[in-house]
């Protein structure tokens, strides 16, 4: 999936928000993607700085059908690491 | 459910978010899955009184080669005022259910920032519809 590649390449700003620590995807049949980024904690106001970001990559791909999560689990054994 | 159902369980877990997100409970974590489950609620009626849709789950999926979409697919498509709240919400209740986050008396102020803005926010939209 090209698109894959360029989601992969948009999500590269999440590096920049501190408490963030990596970022991980699933791709599911057809236009689904499942977006994880990792924090060893979260809080609101870091959470929404997530999701502002989230709202900037859903806008950019509207032909894909995200779900975006903020998570601290580490990659499942079928997930594309973003960083 | 029907939709005076879901009406009924939105307003009943509205009622609970107080008696848990304040003294003695202070169980912040369970304050924010019940916010988020009563839009969930306000939502679900939402799409079936307007839409004629209940949804079968939270994000879109496959089967038989035919795609479902998810309630989050609904709310972007049906209640884009509320998506960018009900995102956040949906995201804050997973955390407090499954990864222990909100946990302890100290997350006061995230509960509180989520009740008084993305609740409120969506909350504010299903008011201006009576409910």
């Amino acid at each position: 999936m090209e698109t894959l590649e360029k989601i992969k390449k948009a999500l590269q700003p999440l590096r920049q928000i501190e408490g963030v620590e990596g970022c991980w995807l699933e791709e599911e049949e057809g236009d689904i993607v499942h977006v994880y980024t990792v924090t060893r904690t979260v809080d609101y106001a870091l959470q929404k700085r997530i999701f502002q970001q989230y709202a900037e990559i859903e806008r950019r791909f509207p032909e894909v059908s995200f779900e975006f999560l903020t998570t601290s689990r580490p990659p499942s054994p079928v997930a594309e690491v973003v960083f | 459910m029907t939709v005076q159902e879901h009406l009924q369980q939105a307003h009943h877990n509205e009622n609970l978010v107080h008696v848990l997100g304040s003294q003695p409970l202070e169980a912040y974590d369970w304050a924010i899955t019940v916010l988020f489950s009563c839009i969930l609620h306000f939502v679900d009626a939402y799409l079936l009184q307007y839409h004629n849709i209940t949804p079968g789950g939270h994000a879109a999926t496959w089967k038989k080669r035919q795609r479902i979409p998810g309630r989050n697919d609904y709310v972007k498509l049906h209640l884009p005022p509320i998506y960018d709240a009900y995102k956040i919400l949906y995201d804050a209740s997973r955390l407090a259910r499954y990864e222990g986050a909100y946990l302890t008396p100290a997350r006061v102020g995230d509960y509180q920032n989520l009740r008084d803005n993305e609740f409120a926010s969506a909350r504010q939209f299903f008011q201006q519809l009576g409910w």
